[in-house]
């Protein structure tokens, strides 16, 4: 099991966004966690990431429990991607990958998400998609076994949702579990489960 | 080990390509400094004999300035969640940037103020004395300040809070700093004080850093 969630009851500023909530995802598995805003997508993932301490139940991943082992293990892409205005692209990817130890060909990985030509430009002056598409570049660094994306296709063009949906299923292919917090998927991927929030609200 | 090099190269880098703002606190440093004797005349014995004082507050609140907003950008941009997700202890990645957050900002403060003490009359010596004490007080009083930036940085506009918050924390430093300076000028040995100030610095670096990393933990639910 990549990943193993029993009986988690999560709770944010006194109010109780999850209880009794169950998952268990095999490798290879993409699920998608819809819901409407302020279900606790977020906090679900943050939780499972473990940098969010305020719940109960159990959350395994790989079978380790504690914290510090399920960050080792998770990739996590909020809506803030981690970007800074103040550095160029090529040095923002540097960090990121930095960052959670991967390696590779800057240039390269940020040719592949349509940034050739770009490597010396501020992040800042970039648009936002653009500055989105720095992050995009860092996945295709990194084999960590659980990918837990937060509104990934935010802000990205139809070109870049493709990019994205091809590395997500190669990732998938790979043996890898992705979580997607979204509301909608592009037609080219096929969650194997789907869960719904704050549906019996 | 590279890797935090690459830390602090990374956040370097971030502070030079905002040099108004990494020159900030120098720039209010050196104004103080000049207008002071221009508000309290130019009384050569009386300046010489605040000049410790003036120098050490003044350099206080330029690193006051320089820890306003110190992670609030993190928070804002998403990096201070790559950060808690990082195999990189939290605490020495706090460390790399509260160095190069020293080294970008506060340093050019250190090293104007001995020519600062010179101008007001303050002899060679001692203002390699009062040097001294900066080198080894500022980080210090950096260190201590960031734990009330971490506390704060999810807070929009906590600039206010922050003074009130942490400049009791740098009492005894200022004490021991200014103290130090006047003792000297005074013909007192100072090496006692200085190796106090040395041992509050040790204390400091060793201590602060994971407190600072356990107070960015809480305000980020973790």
């Amino acid at each position: 099991m990549a990943l193993n969630i029993e009986q988690i009851r999560i709770e944010r500023d006194e109010r109780v966004l999850l209880d009794g909530f169950d998952l268990q995802a095999q490798p290879g598995e993409l699920i998608q966690i819809a819901g409407p805003n302020g279900a606790g997508k977020s906090t679900l993932l943050r939780a499972i990431a473990g940098v969010y301490s305020e719940f109960s139940g159990l959350i395994q991943i790989q079978g380790e429990s504690a914290a510090a082992e399920r960050r080792r293990r998770v990739l996590m892409w909020t809506a803030l991607a981690g970007v800074k205005a103040r550095l160029d692209a090529r040095q923002n990817l540097k960090w990121l990958m930095d960052l959670r130890g991967d390696q590779g060909d800057l240039d390269g990985l940020l040719a592949q998400v349509g940034l050739y030509g770009w490597e010396d430009a501020l992040a800042g002056t970039l648009s936002t998609g653009q500055a989105r598409r720095i992050a995009l570049a860092s996945l295709y660094a990194n084999d960590a076994p659980v990918w837990l994306l937060d509104e990934p296709f935010n802000a990205i063009d139809v070109q870049g949702q493709a990019l994205l949906a091809l590395r997500i299923r190669e990732r998938l292919s790979q043996g890898g579990v992705v979580l997607l917090a979204t509301h909608h998927t592009p037609s080219d991927l096929m969650p194997d489960q789907v869960l719904e929030l704050g549906a019996s609200e | 080990m590279s890797r935090l090099w690459q830390c602090f190269k990374r956040d370097l880098a971030l502070n030079w390509n905002d040099l108004g703002a990494a020159l900030r606190p120098v720039m209010f440093f050196a104004l103080v400094a000049v207008s002071f004797p221009l508000g309290m005349g130019a009384d050569p014995q009386l300046l010489r004999d605040v000049a410790p004082g003036l120098v050490w507050v003044a350099a206080l609140l330029a690193v006051l300035l320089a820890l306003d907003g110190l992670f609030r950008e993190d928070v804002l941009d998403g990096t201070l969640e790559q950060w808690l997700l990082s195999d990189l202890p939290l605490s020495i990645t706090v460390l790399m940037r509260l160095g190069a957050q020293w080294v970008s900002n506060v340093l050019p403060v250190v090293l104007l103020a001995p020519l600062i003490a010179l101008a007001l009359g303050i002899s060679a010596p001692t203002a390699g004395i009062l040097w001294l004490t900066l080198m080894l007080g500022t980080p210090t009083v950096l260190l201590l300040g960031s734990l009330g930036s971490a506390l704060l940085a999810p807070a929009r506009s906590g600039s206010g809070l922050l003074g009130l918050l942490v400049l009791p924390l740098f009492i005894p430093i200022l004490v021991f700093g200014a103290g130090t300076t006047m003792a000297h000028a005074s013909g007192i040995e100072v090496s006692a004080q200085l190796a106090l100030l040395a041992a509050m610095f040790v204390g400091a670096l060793s201590l602060l850093p994971a407190a600072i990393a356990a107070a960015l933990r809480i305000v980020t639910g973790g």
